[in-house]
C-alpha cells in the first residue's frame, strides 16, 4: 500500500513538473470564447463607430478637466520595454495617473513578451492595452479596436500609415513610433578605412567596403547569434534586395505574396550570399554565441563597422559610448543601377483590446500617448522614429542619422519583409535557414536551409489560406 | 480475514481538487492539442490525429535533443551524487569551518537556473569572457567556447552539476546523520577500518536517501531548460536543446504548438518511465531495518 502511494506520488510529481511548462498555454473554453469574439467583432466595431462622435466630447472634457469619463478604474497595460526604456515609460503613465485618476498596471515581460502575449491570446486573457510589436495586422488584428475614428488618426505619418492599416484602410494601433531597418554604421571605423559610407549603392560596394574594413583590421559586420531575432534580421534586412526592392536581381514580391516563389530555383541566391560573407570572413568571429548587446557595444566602441537591422541601433550604441558617431545607410542594392531601401516597420504601436471592459479609459490613454510631450517620451525610450506629426523629430537621433542619409542615395521603401512576403511563424525559420548556413557555409548547408525555408513557407501558407 | 475499513481523509480533497484542475485538466487538453495542427494563439485547430507523433520520429532536431536530454540527466544526477556524497561524508565529521562549507556548497541552489546561465554565460563569452581572460594570462587564444555544441553540452552539464550537487550534500548529510551510533561502534570493535565502515555500513544505509537523491535529480536533469534557454539559447543550431527548451522553441517561435504538445507527452512518458524504473531498482536495493 505505502509502496503504491509512493508510486502515485512519484508520478504525480512528475506530471505536474512536466505540465509545469504546458499546462497553462490554453483552454478549451476560452478557445471557443476567442471563436466567438472573433466572429462579433465587426459587430463590436460597428458599436464603437456609432459611439466615437459622443466619446471623443467626453475625452476632449476629459482632457480639459472633466470628469465624464469613470476614473476609478485600474487599466492594464502590456508592453516590451526594459532598463531605462522602460523607467521612461512609467514617467509618461505615472503622468497620465496624475493627470486623470485612472490607474495604470504595467505588465512588462521583457524578452518574453512575445510568448507571453501568444499565451494570452490563446486563453483570452488579454490585456487592456498592448503594444504589438509589428503585428497590428497579420496576428493581432482579430483582438483589437478599429481606431480610425480617434483624433490623432489625421497626425499618423504617411509612411507608417500603409504598414498599419489592413486592406479595407481600418487601423487598429496608435503608432508613436516606427521602426526603420537599414544598416547602421560607425562614422570613426569607416572614415579609418577610408570608406565613404554614401557611395555603398550595391551589394558589390558593400562586399569593397568590408574588404577595406578587414585590411584595417576591423570587423566589418557584427551578429549576435546567440539571439535568434538577430540572424532572422540579417535575413529580413538582406532578402528585399535581392527579391522585392525596385530593381533588384530577381524580382519575386508577387509570387512570394500568392505562394508561388520557386524556392528550389530562386531560394538559394540570398543564403549564396550570406554563405559568402561567412567565407570572406566579414563577420565576428563569434558570430554564433555573440548576443545583440555585444553587437551594440561593438559599434558603439569602434570594434565592427556596421549593424544589420533597425536604425535605433544609433540612439542605442549612442548609450554605450557617448560621443560615438554612428550613421545609418539603407540596404545596397544587388545590381549597380537598383534602389537602395529601408524597410518601415512598427515601432511602439499600442492597441487596445476589443473586449476591454474599459473602452473609454483606454482611448484616454492612447489619446494622451498621442499628445506630442509623451510621444517624444515614448521615442526617446525606444530609440525609433517618430510617427506621429508634430514630434519633435530633431530629438531623435534616429531620425538625424536617417535623414543625412536619404539625399545619398535613390531609396524605395517597403514594409518589413516577412510581414509583407511571408505568412505569419516564419522568424523562427528565417533564424533556422542563416544558422544552417552560418554552420555550415557551403552547397549542403545552403541547400539545407533552403529546404527548411520552402518546406515552412509551404506549409504555412497552406495554412494561413484555409 | 477482516475486511479493511474504507476511510475517507476530507483533508485530501482540496489536493485532489487542485491536482485535478492544475495537472490533470491542462494534462488531458495537452493530449488534444497533441492531436492537432495549431499555431498556439489562433482560435483554428486542425485535428491530424497521430501526425505529430509520426513527424517525432523524423526530427532529427528532437532526436538530438532526446540524447542531450538523457546525457544532462544521467551525467549531472551521476556526478551530483559522487560530489554530494562525498562532500556529505567530509562535512559530517567535525572541524572548524564545515559550516561555511556546507553554506557555501548550497549556495548555488539559490540563484535561479536563469541566473546561473547568464553569469556563466559572460564567463564563456569570446569577447571579455572570463574564461578567455584567464586562459590569455597563459599566452593562450581565446576560444568561442560555446560555438561547438559538444563543448556546449559539457558546460551546461557541469554547470547543472555544480549547481545542484549542494541538494545531494544535504540529502545525504541528513541521511548519515540518521545512521544509529551503534552500528559504527560495533564495526570498530570489529576492526573494521574506515573505507570498510563506509562501505558496508553507511552506504547501504543510506539507500533511501540515495533513491530521493537520485530520483529528484534525474528528474531535475531531465527536465533541464532554464540554464539552456540562458547560456546557449538551444543552439548552435539546436546542438545543445534538451527535450524541454527543444518544445518551447518549437511551441513558441516556431509557432508549432500541435508538435510541441506531443514532445512534451512524449517527455512526461519518458521521464516518468525512467523515474518508475528507478524507483523500483532502488526498492529492491533497500534493507529493511
Amino acid at each position: 500500500m505505502l509502496k503504491k502511494g509512493k508510486k502515485m506520488l512519484a508520478l504525480g510529481l512528475t506530471g505536474a513538473m512536466v505540465m509545469g511548462l504546458m499546462g497553462c498555454s490554453n483552454s478549451t473554453d476560452n478557445q471557443d470564447a476567442a471563436k466567438v469574439n472573433q466572429e462579433e467583432t465587426e459587430d463590436s466595431n460597428e458599436k464603437s463607430d456609432t459611439q466615437d462622435d459622443t466619446k471623443k466630447d467626453v475625452l476632449s472634457d476629459n482632457q480639459d478637466g472633466g470628469a465624464e469619463v469613470e476614473n476609478d478604474v485600474t487599466l492594464e497595460v502590456e508592453v516590451g520595454y526594459t532598463a531605462e526604456a522602460l523607467e521612461q515609460f512609467r514617467e509618461v503613465i505615472d503622468d497620465f495617473t496624475a493627470q486623470t485618476g485612472i490607474e495604470i498596471e504595467l505588465v512588462t515581460p521583457g524578452a518574453d513578451y512575445e510568448t507571453v502575449m501568444k499565451t494570452r491570446m490563446a486563453s483570452g486573457d488579454m490585456p487592456d492595452v498592448f503594444v504589438t510589436h509589428g503585428w497590428s495586422i497579420a496576428r493581432y488584428k482579430e483582438y483589437l479596436t478599429r481606431l480610425n475614428d480617434e483624433t490623432w488618426f489625421e497626425k499618423i505619418d504617411a509612411s507608417i500609415l500603409p504598414v498599419v492599416s489592413d486592406q479595407e484602410g481600418s487601423i487598429y494601433v496608435l503608432p508613436v513610433t516606427q521602426g526603420m531597418n537599414g544598416l547602421s554604421y560607425n562614422k570613426r571605423v569607416l572614415e579609418d578605412a577610408s570608406v565613404n559610407a554614401t557611395e555603398i549603392q550595391s551589394m558589390d560596394d558593400f562586399k569593397e567596403a568590408c574588404e577595406k574594413l578587414k585590411e584595417k583590421g576591423v570587423t566589418p559586420v557584427h551578429i549576435g547569434g546567440k539571439d535568434s531575432w538577430t540572424t532572422a534580421g540579417l535575413y529580413n534586412v538582406m532578402a528585399p534586395a535581392f527579391y522585392t526592392a525596385k530593381g533588384c536581381k530577381y524580382p519575386s514580391g508577387d509570387t512570394l505574396k500568392d505562394g508561388s516563389f520557386d524556392w528550389d530555383a530562386n531560394g538559394k541566391y540570398l543564403l549564396e550570399e550570406i554563405a559568402g560573407m561567412v567565407q570572406a570572413g566579414y563577420f565576428n568571429t563569434d558570430f554564433i554565441t555573440a548576443d545583440e548587446t555585444s553587437s551594440v557595444i561593438a559599434l558603439g566602441e569602434g570594434k565592427c563597422a556596421f549593424m544589420f537591422g533597425s536604425v535605433g541601433y544609433v540612439q542605442k550604441a549612442k548609450a554605450v559610448v557617448d560621443d560615438a558617431e554612428i550613421g545609418v545607410i539603407p540596404m545596397p542594392s544587388t545590381m549597380q543601377d537598383g534602389e537602395s531601401q529601408y524597410m518601415t516597420g512598427e515601432g511602439s504601436c499600442f492597441g487596445i483590446f476589443k473586449d476591454t471592459e474599459h473602452m473609454e479609459q483606454a482611448k484616454q490613454f492612447l489619446e494622451f500617448l498621442a499628445l506630442p510631450d509623451n510621444a517624444n517620451k515614448i521615442m526617446k525610450a525606444d530609440g525609433e522614429m517618430p510617427a506621429l506629426d508634430g514630434m519633435d523629430k530633431e530629438g531623435s537621433e534616429s531620425y538625424q542619422a536617417y535623414q543625412e542619409s536619404i539625399n545619398s542615395f535613390n531609396v524605395c521603401y517597403d514594409n518589413l519583409f516577412d510581414r509583407e512576403y511571408f505568412p505569419s511563424g516564419m522568424w523562427s525559420v528565417m533564424t533556422d535557414a542563416v544558422m544552417e548556413v552560418f554552420m555550415d557555409p557551403e552547397e549542403q548547408g545552403i541547400d539545407r536551409a533552403v529546404s527548411l525555408l520552402k518546406e515552412n513557407y509551404i506549409d504555412k501558407y497552406e495554412a494561413a489560406q484555409e | 480475514m477482516k475486511k479493511k475499513e474504507v476511510k475517507i481523509n476530507f483533508f485530501y480533497i482540496p489536493a485532489i481538487l487542485l491536482i485535478l484542475l492544475f495537472v490533470v485538466r491542462p494534462f488531458c487538453e495537452t493530449i488534444f492539442i497533441s492531436l492537432t495542427k495549431w499555431n498556439g494563439y489562433s482560435s483554428d485547430k486542425v485535428f491530424i490525429g497521430i501526425k505529430n507523433y509520426v513527424d517525432m520520429l523524423k526530427d532529427d532536431r528532437l532526436k538530438r535533443a532526446f540524447v542531450n536530454t538523457l546525457i544532462y540527466g544521467f551525467a549531472s544526477t551521476f556526478m551530483q551524487n559522487v560530489i554530494g556524497l562525498l562532500i556529505a561524508v567530509f562535512v559530517d565529521s567535525r572541524f572548524r569551518g564545515n559550516n561555511i562549507i556546507r553554506a557555501v556548497v548550497y549556495m548555488p541552489i539559490m540563484i535561479s537556473g536563469l541566473i546561473m546561465g547568464y553569469i556563466m554565460y559572460f564567463f564563456l563569452t569570446y569577447d571579455n569572457g572570463v574564461l578567455n581572460d584567464m586562459i590569455g594570462i597563459f599566452g593562450y587564444e581565446p576560444v568561442d567556447w560555446l560555438a561547438d555544441g559538444r563543448r556546449g553540452i559539457l558546460f551546461i552539464t557541469l554547470i547543472n552539476t555544480w549547481q545542484y550537487a549542494g541538494n545531494c550534500m544535504i540529502i545525504y548529510l541528513s541521511g548519515i546523520q540518521s545512521i544509529p551510533q551503534m552500528y559504527e561502534e560495533a564495526a570498530v570493535i570489529d576492526g573494521a577500518g574506515t573505507f570498510q565502515r563506509f562501505r558496508f555500513i553507511t552506504l547501504p544505509l543510506l539507500l533511501p536517501a540515495v533513491t530521493t537523491a537520485v530520483i529528484t535529480n534525474l528528474i531535475g536533469g531531465l527536465k533541464l531548460f532554464d540554464g539552456i534557454i540562458a547560456l546557449t539559447n538551444g543552439g548552435p543550431n539546436y546542438a545543445t536543446h534538451s527535450m524541454m527548451s527543444y518544445l518551447n522553441s518549437q511551441y513558441f517561435l516556431a509557432e508549432k504548438a500541435g508538435y510541441a504538445s506531443a514532445v512534451g507527452i512524449s517527455t512526461f512518458v519518458l521521464i516518468m518511465v525512467i523515474s518508475l524504473l528507478c524507483n523500483q531498482y532502488f526498492e529492491g536495493k533497500s534493507i529493511e531495518e
